[in-house]
């Protein structure tokens, strides 16, 4: 457990008091678990370990209660982020317990890709995260999958993965993590490639 | 085209575009996106113009996924009309479109391929928008 991010509790609440936060580059969070608290965590130093360690791995957060410290196991449950500028708004934080096992979304990440002979397909990465079951300090950081012996027209279903020691997958087996599929023809000009469209604007007819 | 197999009723009230896009603002499908930052009534020609200069200039390879679908009917009077007499027929479609909905999805091609084909894309449309991509760790990282 080597991320640690730093909290304080905030004993304000409502849109006033997060706007504010987050005009002083702080970001409104909540903790719950556990214990409920509303916390006040740094914009730049969750930024930076999210861009490290990404948003599914266990944290330490040094919570500051007044002359109280506290250190919290937590993992990232919710992110909110504005719709257009992308920049943070909330967190949800959420205390787990060591013993307990936790599911958590662990990102997919495609290796072999320089061993792989190229056969003109195209490789389609379906499935960019995968749910794992399993013990907080054991959740892994990726889920390698390789891709060196992948063929045109095949693909690779959970199934075929082995998950790390400790490890087990929520998402179905069946589901195509990776795919490799024959490039599409090119169109011919005027052809589209939707059927049976007359190109005027149809008549809307009420049920 | 993009329009409707059957519909509750065939003309409707205008309506208003306030707010932001909170649904349909991340990606989901695809690997880059283009991301409305205005908002807009999107028909189903520009819509369709989009397309084909996006697959156009992806040419082989590469996945496009179209994310809105023009479902409002937009009725007009004929010209040299006198007022009144009722609202006019159904003339297009359109797609309501808010700040931070992603439009366009595309997989499976080089960044700098789909910047290019999603900024062609992106011309084709009434509105403006910006170049997104998935990042491999935490959220999307929103350029414009």
């Amino acid at each position: 457990m080597d991320a640690v991010l730093n909290a304080e509790v905030r004993s304000e609440k409502g849109k006033g008091i997060a706007h504010r936060l987050r005009q002083q580059g702080l970001l409104p969070a909540v903790l719950y678990g556990e214990e409920q608290k509303d916390l006040i965590l740094n914009t730049r130093e969750l930024q930076k370990l999210l861009s490290t360690q990404g948003s599914s791995q266990l944290i330490t957060l040094k919570v500051k209660e007044g002359r109280k410290k506290q250190e919290i196991p937590v993992l990232i449950k919710e992110l909110q982020y504005h719709p257009v500028k992308g920049n943070l708004l909330h967190a949800d934080l959420y205390q787990v317990s060591m013993e307990q096992e936790v599911v958590v979304k662990v990102p997919v990440v495609l290796v072999g890709e320089e061993e792989r002979v190229n056969d003109g397909s195209v490789i389609d990465l379906q499935l960019y995260e995968v749910e794992v079951s399993c013990l907080p300090a054991n959740i892994p950081a990726k889920i390698e999958v390789n891709i060196a012996g992948l063929t045109m027209n095949n693909s690779i279903t959970l199934a075929d993965l082995t998950p790390p020691s400790g490890v087990q997958f929520v998402t179905p087996l069946s589901e195509t993590v990776v795919a490799a599929y024959a490039p599409r023809v090119e169109v011919a000009e005027g052809a589209a490639e939707t059927s049976g469209e007359t190109g005027e604007p149809a008549e809307a007819q009420e049920e | 085209m993009l329009v409707p197999k059957r519909v509750k009723h065939r003309k409707v009230q205008r309506g208003r575009m306030k707010g932001m896009a909170h649904r349909g603002s991340q990606l989901t499908l695809g690997e880059f996106g283009l991301q409305a930052v205005e908002p807009g009534w999107i028909t189903n020609v520009q819509i369709e113009a989009a397309r084909v200069a996006l697959t156009r200039h992806l040419r082989r390879g590469g996945k496009v996924w179209i994310k809105i679908f023009p479902d409002k009917p937009v009725t007009a009077k004929p010209a040299e009309t006198r007022m009144g007499s009722g609202k006019g027929t159904p003339e297009y479609w359109v797609a309501v479109v808010k700040p931070g909905r992603i439009m366009f999805e595309v997989t499976g091609v080089e960044e700098e391929l789909a910047r290019e084909a999603l900024r062609l894309a992106g011309h084709k449309l009434p509105i403006k928008t910006k170049f997104i991509k998935r990042e491999e760790a935490g959220g999307e990282s929103n350029e414009s």
